[in-house]
């Protein structure tokens, strides 16, 4: 025999060493031994109590099935682990054994791990059945809650059934009829609390118990078809491992508040067998035993199919609101009468600051106006092969404000046909449309400031040639549209030429605006006059065309030389007389300087210098006469004339004249001759200077005035026996300034204003000549007062 | 040698005016009122010089004057213009004969005589010249 004291000693040396190395060996086949250091100690302690087991002379079998239950309680949910775990005790407790030893304990040994073994499946087997029980019970105190409730309710009825019974005690009808409804009322909360039992057997749910670690302690069998994993799988692994990971923390969150020992509920994601993530939604209880929460019991339902749904819905219903609320579009969707199915808020909005109020009446007055005419045309021309159709719209507001909308109407037609719904998008272009029709406004003044001025106005390219040109065609003596190309030079007379297309060319190469004047030649207009205004258009700051307006000067022109020709010859006309007055006074004063004045001569020159200038003051008088009737600014009087007394006034007044020639003059006046309307003193004017010429122009033979009427006119006629007029000046003699010979005195104005006072009579003024040397007949006609009157 | 002048004007005043101008200068004066007139007097009397006023009635001074120059009897015979025309108005008929004199009215007496004077210069040498021959 061994000295039991030695192998005792050493084994309670190694106790330590031996539970560390059985603790190693238990961690790899069990889940959830959480704390290393007080797992150790759990082992140390037993193998504390197997120790004496072991040496015991009398093997102690219940003691050595004590250690095996306590073994159990530790890790009881894996049996399978048991072999090894004791192996390793066995083998750990003899490891320093002698032969000597090991043959002395070998009995024992076999017996301790035997009867071990023995109290472990005992105890683990208690255990699972404590855990059936455990589960039961969870699921009973949820029905228990639910039957508290009731209980609770039946208890209030209680409570009044009693108040009332103390209230009607003499009512023993009313107290029975009490009592039956207590009854019937036990027998609802029976049958309620038969329906949840059923209802909990036949849960499609998932029932779970998990430890105060998370460890799956169990799970009911319909766990199968949500997560892929049977029920056999899952125990024993922690509910985190299949937390979708963006949901942990929420879960972890969740778990502390079970573990504080209030109840939760959550839906979080979760991953199954095969990867899916689905939505489950628990509810979880604590169940505290000996004041800390031991196990939390709790059912799982799978939610995915609802929460898929719910964010489907939630991501259409916002982007369909993005889609439809965001923008400015106007959008309503309507039936075909107009009944407002739906307007976005963009719409309502615009309606509340704007236009036609309200939708009330539907969408037709919004979209189409008033006028239904303009429904039907475009309502009436979609199609299901074209169901689009876009269209601009002004409406008025309820203060008169104009605004304009741009639709895009879209039809829905059904399979028959049959137009069904209408989807109109508008949008305001009231700022568009104002400026385009600024636009176009302003565009028509321009063109027609263009088109209707006198001016023609021609725009034109670098090289000349002709763009545009108002006026084209519009008369037939106005060019076409054929010029529109062709160079403006080509239109102008070969001698100005060059100068119009240096002065294009300036307003290209410089920019600064031109004067020009060219004439045109054609053969049925003769030579015509233009005076052009040359400007650059500018376009980027560059001379993109050239803008000529111009307008025909042929007149002015021809009067321009008319004036050249008038300066010249009044110049000779002043300068004459002028000549002689200064030479006959210069000779007068060296005459009267002599020694021996010859008086004679004297006086003769004097009179020749005083004549000149007596002549040079008529012909000044007669020129500003000339410009003041011709200006129309002299004023006529209007009085009864007797012709036959102004004729022979005129005769007296030349008389002398006359006779100083030899010439004699003679009147021929008709007795009844009408009064005629004008103002005599420029009637005796016109007569007078006719007499005047006649006089001037012959040198002997008669002078006949006459007068007669002839038809509603009178006709006065001076003719004469003298020196005629060339044919070719019978219509120049009325020109002012014109002389036929230029010896005589006058200036050449006197037929000039004969012609215009008789004209401004109504008359007319003519002459006549058979030609050099022939006579002359100058006559006038005046409208007689009677023929006045009649024509008034 | 009493010089002649042969006067071209229509004028009846201005003829009164010339021939006051040239009185008492030992001259002998013949008129004509027109151009032919002119042109008779010259085919009888070769005057020493012609006055002519340029604006004419029959015939127009200028037109006379042409034909003094292209008649190789009077070509070389001076001729002094009096008209109211400025100088640049005759410059045509100045071109013909350099040596025509030019007075533009009005004109003094002795603006006149300096002409004259000057003429009949012109015409001295010309007639030693013939003489020469």
């Amino acid at each position: 025999m061994v000295a039991e004291s030695d192998l005792l000693a050493q084994l309670e040396n190694r106790r330590a060493a031996i539970a560390e190395r059985w603790y190693r060996q238990i961690v790899t086949t069990s889940h959830g031994v959480a704390d290393a250091e007080e797992t150790c100690r759990y082992l140390e302690n037993l193998v504390g109590r197997a120790i004496p087991a072991l040496l015991a002379e009398k093997f102690e079998v219940a003691e050595a099935q004590e250690i095996g239950r306590a073994l159990a309680r530790l890790h009881y949910l894996q049996p399978e682990g048991l072999g090894r775990s004791l192996g390793v005790l066995g083998t750990e407790l003899s490891a320093e054994m002698t032969a000597a030893e090991l043959r002395q304990v070998l009995p024992n040994l076999m017996h301790l791990v035997q009867e071990m073994s023995t109290g472990f499946l005992s105890q683990a087997y208690q255990m699972i059945l404590a855990e059936q029980e455990a589960i039961r019970a969870a699921l009973v105190s949820e029905l228990q809650e639910a039957a508290d409730a009731l209980w609770e309710a039946q208890a209030q009825l209680e409570s009044r059934v009693e108040e009332r019974t103390a209230e009607l005690q003499r009512a023993n009808t009313e107290l029975r009829l009490e009592i039956a409804e207590r009854a019937r009322a036990e027998q609802a909360l029976q049958e309620s609390e038969e329906k949840y039992r059923d209802l909990v057997e036949n849960i499609s749910d998932v029932i779970y118990v998990v430890d105060e670690v998370g460890t799956v302690k169990y799970v009911s069998p319909s766990v199968e078809p949500l997560l892929g994993y049977r029920p056999s799988e899952l125990v024993g692994r922690n509910v985190a491992d299949f937390v979708y990971a963006p949901d942990m923390q929420s879960f972890r969150g969740a778990f502390r508040d079970l573990l504080g020992g209030r109840n939760r509920h959550g839906e979080y994601r979760i991953v199954t067998k095969i990867g899916d993530v689905r939505f489950v939604r628990t509810a979880s209880r604590p169940l505290v035993q000996d004041g800390r929460v031991h196990e939390v019991h709790g059912v799982l339902s799978d939610v995915t199919e609802r929460v898929q749904a719910e964010m489907a819905l939630r991501e259409n219903e916002a982007r369909y609101r993005a889609v439809v609320e965001d923008q400015t579009e106007l959008i309503c969707r309507f039936r075909p009468d107009g009944t407002k199915l739906f307007a976005n808020q963009a719409l309502e909005r615009y309606l509340e600051c704007l236009t036609t109020g309200s939708l009330q009446a539907g969408c037709l007055p919004l979209v189409f106006g008033s006028d239904e005419m303009e429904y039907s045309r475009i309502v009436g021309a979609l199609r299901p092969d074209q169901e689009v159709a876009s269209f601009e719209r002004r409406c008025t507001g309820p203060e008169g404000q104009v605004a304009w909308l741009q639709w895009t109407l879209r039809a829905s037609f059904e399979a028959t046909g049959q137009l069904v719904e209408l989807q109109a998008v508008g949008r305001d272009i009231t700022e568009r449309k104002k400026a385009e029709l600024a636009l176009q406004e302003s565009e028509e003044r321009w063109r027609s400031l263009v088109e209707n001025a006198p001016d023609y106005v021609v725009t034109l390219d670098h090289e000349g040639r002709i763009l545009f040109m108002n006026h084209l065609g519009q008369d037939g003596d106005l060019p076409g549209e054929e010029v529109l190309g062709r160079k403006l030079v080509e239109f102008v007379v070969p001698e100005h030429r060059d100068q119009l297309q240096e002065s294009i060319w300036r307003v290209f190469a410089r920019g600064e605006s031109q004067y020009a004047e060219a004439a045109t030649d054609s053969a049925g207009n003769g030579r015509r006059w233009y005076a052009a205004t040359i400007g650059a258009i500018r376009q980027d700051e560059k001379v993109a065309a050239a803008l000529l307006i111009t307008r025909e000067i042929t007149e002015r022109k021809r009067i321009d030389e008319l004036k050249d020709n008038l300066i010249r010859d009044v110049s000779h006309e002043l300068r004459t007389p002028l000549a002689k007055a200064q030479m006959s006074l210069e000779l007068l004063a060296e005459l009267l300087e002599a020694e021996r004045v010859d008086r004679e001569r004297a006086q003769r020159i004097g009179r020749l210098g005083l004549v000149n200038i007596q002549r040079l003051l008529q012909t000044v008088e007669g020129m500003l006469d000339l410009t003041q009737l011709e200006a129309g600014i002299l004023r006529y009087e209007r009085e009864r004339i007797r012709l036959d007394l102004l004729v022979h006034e005129v005769l007296q007044y030349m008389q002398v004249l006359a006779e100083n020639k030899g010439l004699v003059l003679k009147a021929e006046v008709s007795r009844d001759l009408p009064e005629v309307g004008g103002d005599r003193e420029k009637l005796f004017r016109v007569l007078l200077n006719l007499v005047d010429n006649a006089i001037k122009f012959s040198r002997h033979g008669d002078i006949v005035v006459s007068a007669c009427q002839k038809g509603p006119e009178v006709v006065i006629t001076v003719s004469d026996t003298g020196d005629g007029i060339l044919p070719e000046n019978i219509d120049r003699v009325f020109e002012r300034f014109f002389q036929e010979k230029t010896r005589y005195e006058g200036v050449g104005v006197g037929l000039a204003i004969c012609k215009a006072i008789v004209e401004a009579h109504g008359g007319q003024i003519w002459a006549q000549s058979a030609g050099r040397g022939q006579g002359a007949i100058f006559g006038f006609t005046l409208p007689s007062t009677a023929a006045e009157m009649q024509g008034s | 040698m009493t010089k002649t002048i042969l006067l071209v004007e229509d004028d009846p005043e201005l003829q009164e005016i010339y021939l006051a101008m040239l009185e008492n200068q030992d001259c002998r004066i013949l008129q004509a009122a027109d151009g032919r007139e002119a042109l008779e007097q010259i085919r009888d009397v070769q005057p020493d010089l012609i006055l002519l006023d340029i604006i004419l009635d029959e015939m127009m001074g200028d037109e006379l004057f042409m034909k003094l120059k292209t008649d190789p009897l009077t070509a070389s015979t001076p001729v002094v213009l009096a008209t109211v025309l400025p100088e640049e108005r005759c410059h045509q008929l100045l071109e013909v004969d350099p040596a025509t004199m030019f007075l533009r009215k009005p004109f003094r007496r002795s603006q006149l005589l300096e002409a004259v004077r000057l003429g009949f210069a012109q015409s001295a040498v010309k007639q030693a010249g013939q003489s020469g021959d």
